[in-house]
């Protein structure tokens, strides 16, 4: 299998019985952020437990940097993952599990527990350290989960819903260590359904519907890939109706509406790249002065709304 | 680090943590209540029986060798294996906690091992203890003299000493069988019913079938046969050189087939 570098998928295949968990997925991701999007039973969780050997592959092979997933002694050296079940090991208290995971990399029983009250304070949860995780609240449990996939410093980060029961503040802190983690050139893959976090974080998107990858890559070539849906560009200038007269001069045109505040359009047209020419034109020949042009449907949600729930209107 | 000494590091850190949930967990109680009752009906025998006049008769010996084998071995050391032994895994897969351990460095083997070796480590200590406690209040319902005379003949401290062996074989025995169980079955209790009522009509089965079980080799072990009844078709014990290492293996090819088990095992919280 090539790619060893990367977190690799080869025709994978996942069934619970004769129900579909994903189907023949092929993909490779590479270091950044990668968002797994899709509705609720689109098979994210399948993906993230067969990266991560929790389930195994019906068919195909699942590899992440060259280690197979039934050698997890290897994998979770440098895999850690921050799973949605919402459980612990009965009476284990925050320092505990943490302590008691760090050990089983090889850690001595003093170097674990000095790691894991890094981890705990980065977490925020210092003062719970010695509280029993069950009395946690939800924000504190997905925290300390978190803290216990980050513990040992893992190359491949694999977070499910990380961002579930966390406070603005937390969130906030949150997406800035992904980030930065993804900065050092690790692997982070994350589902959210929330898309404008996804888009806010990923480098790359997944896109899953009905256990399938719908489309896969970074947004912006995803959204391009989207032919039959025309793009939109939201268009903020002095002279909104000049440009709506002059746009069908541009065949790839489709539709043009004005803001209902009078200082801008939306266009839609099948050819972005003629219609930023043709605004350059009107600059030009006309002095339009242009505030701003923006894109107005390249990201997570326009996608998901055109290949998942299979919207074609403009918004 | 060689793996052998990784392996044994992580199989032992496991053990540690499996023995803290095993002695905090509701299971603890009734481990208690099973290893509890013998001593508890002993420690009222000797209350009732109590004389200091000696000497000790040969049928308190058969007294308690009946005892053990129908009380501590049938009842307390079976019953309290399968409490401490099939939730190892079972247990985890219930309470939604096994993909913890399923995502740390370790080979499922060695997680078959480590929790094996807090399951013994548990049952060891406390079966022993039982057996211990109760042989001295039998033994010594015949006056304190008389234990402290018993005791110092080489045949006095190797009578306690064969009851705590056949304890420790009956807990690998059944251990390795029980952690297989607990991986294989959802409802423990019922293959847990079938083996005890195996074991408990073996008396009846011919010689070859005697040996396909755990008691059969730890009976052997027993410093006074108990009498086995009207009905029994007698065979003749193993030895111990072929019961120990028979329940030894019996308990190594269980533990072979939970760790197999495991290397296929899947989290499947879902449709537990």
């Amino acid at each position: 299998m090539s790619g060893s570098g990367r977190i690799v998928f080869e025709n994978v295949s996942k069934f619970y019985g004769e129900v579909l968990g994903v189907n023949r997925v092929t993909i490779s991701i590479g270091p950044g952020i990668t968002g797994l999007v899709g509705p609720n039973g689109s098979g994210k969780t399948t993906l993230m437990n067969l990266m991560t050997g929790l389930l195994r592959p019906s068919k195909g092979r699942v590899e992440v940097l060259g280690v197979g997933t039934d050698d997890p002694e290897t994998l979770f050296r440098m895999v850690g993952y921050c799973t949605q079940y919402d459980s612990f090991p009965p009476g284990v208290t925050g320092l505990g599990f943490i302590a008691s995971t760090l050990r089983l990399h090889g850690l001595s029983r003093s170097e674990a527990h000095e790691r894991a009250w890094r981890a705990i304070e980065s977490a925020g949860l210092g003062d719970a350290a010695g509280r029993k995780v069950a009395a946690y609240s939800k924000g504190m449990r997905q925290r300390i989960r978190l803290a216990q996939a980050l513990a040992h410093d893992p190359r491949v980060l694999v977070l499910d819903e990380p961002l579930n029961g966390l406070d603005p503040l937390a969130r906030a802190e949150a997406i800035a260590l992904f980030k930065q983690l993804a900065g050092e050139g690790r692997f982070v893959v994350l589902s959210s359904h929330i898309l404008h976090e996804v888009d806010l974080l990923s480098d790359q998107v997944i896109l899953i519907h009905h256990g399938h990858v719908v489309a896969e890559g970074a947004i912006r070539g995803v959204r391009e890939e989207v032919t039959e849906q025309p793009l939109q560009v939201s268009v903020r200038c002095d002279r909104p109706s000049l440009v709506a007269s002059r746009i069908f001069e541009v065949d790839s045109a489709v539709e043009a509406r004005l803001h209902d505040d009078g200082k801008g359009l939306l266009v839609r047209t099948r050819d972005a790249d003629r219609f930023y020419l043709l605004l350059n034109r009107l600059v030009v020949e006309h002095g339009l002065v242009l505030e701003e042009v923006a894109p107005a449907d390249d990201d997570v949600h326009a996608v998901y709304r055109y290949l998942i729930e299979g919207d074609g209107g403009t918004s | 680090m060689s793996h052998w000494v990784s392996w044994r590091r992580q199989a032992l850190v496991i053990a540690a943590s499996e023995v803290r949930r095993r002695l905090l967990s509701r299971g603890a109680l009734a481990l208690l209540v099973l290893a509890g009752a013998p001593v508890v009906l002993c420690g009222v025998r000797f209350a009732l029986v109590f004389t200091d006049v000696g000497p000790l008769e040969n049928t308190t010996e058969v007294a308690y060798a009946i005892l053990y084998r129908s009380v501590l071995l049938r009842l307390t050391v079976f019953f309290g294996c399968m409490i401490v032994f099939t939730p190892m895994i079972r247990g985890d897969i219930l309470d939604r906690s096994l993909h913890y351990w399923f995502l740390a460095p370790v080979r499922r083997s060695v997680l078959a091992a480590g929790k094996f070796m807090a399951g013994l480590a548990v049952t060891l200590a406390v079966f022993g203890a039982t057996t211990l406690l109760t042989w001295l209040l039998v033994t010594a319902s015949h006056g304190w003299a008389e234990l402290s005379r018993k005791l110092a003949s080489p045949a006095g401290l190797g009578e306690p000493a064969a009851y705590l062996a056949a304890t420790w074989l009956a807990c690998l025995g059944y251990g390795g069988v029980f952690l297989a169980v607990g991986i294989v079955f959802k409802q423990p209790i019922v293959p847990a019913l079938g083996i005890l009522g195996w074991e408990s009509l073996l008396f009846l089965m011919p010689a070859a079938l005697k040996k396909i079980s755990v008691v059969h080799y730890v009976e052997s072990l027993l410093p006074v046969a108990p009498p086995e009844g009207p009905l029994a078709i007698i065979a003749q014990p193993a030895s111990p050189w072929i019961a120990v290492p028979g329940v030894v293996l019996v308990a190594a090819a269980a533990l072979l087939f939970a760790a197999r088990r495991l290397r296929r095992t899947e989290i499947l919280y879902g449709v537990e």
